[in-house]
């Protein structure tokens, strides 16, 4: 089944019909939607900064930070899937929400490179620059991601 | 932030203040970014000196989220009016019995610059009551 397909599927599955037909369903996705944000990529580019400016407790603020951002990747997944299933069809045309689905990949892809290169380092000392990188594509990838969420009304 | 409040800040920890100024500007960029989800969104795309209104019945009515719409005659084509989210035109006393097919309605808003035939309501009249969609 081609992805168009999926997103009709899941536009006339009882998903989609409860998020176009409830009244509050869609609302309360969308508001929940924001605090998801704000946890994410909010805990994410405070572990981000840090790293960039070579701080000595980034470690610390990487175990404070990921039980937040994990919170908040939750809570997006989910009333993501019901604003997704409202207009999914539409979405698949829109340029914003394409674009933002990249970045998201590339923010995920990014958690796994800089788990599995710098994981185990980052609880003995401090971090070699290599992690500064990874820091630079997480904030790049998220704060594009929000952004480009927010631009999917107005294209 | 006070001067007092600003000099203290930098007198007691003066090697974490560019953190902190960090923090508060992406404090502040989450908070801009949630008032905005929850502002309206989309009437720059409509032409307001363009401004008119259609009376006549509901052709078609679609009460979904995140915008209800409906379909009507006017000036010989079918045109579909942009309404308000369910939740907002529930509060205002307009509920989907009220615009069933078939009822006169007269809805004033503006035409879309990008679709033609679409228009984004600003009140509608029904029944002889308006209601405020924006």
């Amino acid at each position: 089944m081609d992805i168009l397909a999926l997103a009709a599927a899941l536009e006339g599955s009882a998903l989609g019909v409860a998020a176009r037909s409830s009244v509050w369903l869609y609302p309360i996705a969308n508001i929940c939607h924001v605090l998801g944000a704000a946890l994410l990529v909010g805990a994410s580019a405070t572990f981000d900064i840090a790293v960039l400016r070579r701080e000595r407790a980034a470690g610390w603020v990487l175990r404070a930070g990921i039980p937040v951002a994990a919170v908040g990747l939750v809570i997006q997944l989910a009333s993501g899937l019901v604003l997704f299933a409202a207009e999914a069809g539409p979405l698949t045309r829109n340029p914003a929400f394409l674009a933002k689905l990249a970045f998201i990949a590339a923010g995920l892809f990014n958690i796994l490179a800089f788990h599995g290169l710098f994981g185990r380092t980052i609880r003995q000392g401090p971090l070699p620059s290599g992690a500064r990188i990874t820091a630079a594509l997480s904030l790049l990838a998220w704060t594009a991601a929000l952004l480009l969420g927010r631009t999917i009304a107005y294209v | 932030m006070t001067p007092t409040g600003h000099r203290r800040l930098r007198d007691t920890s003066a090697r974490t203040l560019p953190a902190r100024r960090i923090g508060a500007a992406i404090l502040a960029a989450t908070v801009l970014t949630g008032g905005a989800a929850l502002a309206h969104h989309g009437w720059g795309s409509y032409d307001t000196a363009k401004a008119f209104t259609m009376t006549g019945p509901v052709a078609h009515l679609e009460w979904a989220n995140p915008h209800a719409h409906l379909m009507m005659q006017h000036e010989g084509a079918t045109w579909e009016a942009t309404l308000a989210p369910l939740s907002r035109m529930e509060a205002r006393g307009l509920s989907a019995d009220r615009l069933k097919a078939g009822t006169t309605v007269s809805v004033y808003g503006y035409p879309s610059t990008r679709t033609p035939n679409e228009m984004r309501a600003e009140r509608i009249t029904v029944d002889g009551k308006t209601v405020e969609l924006r």
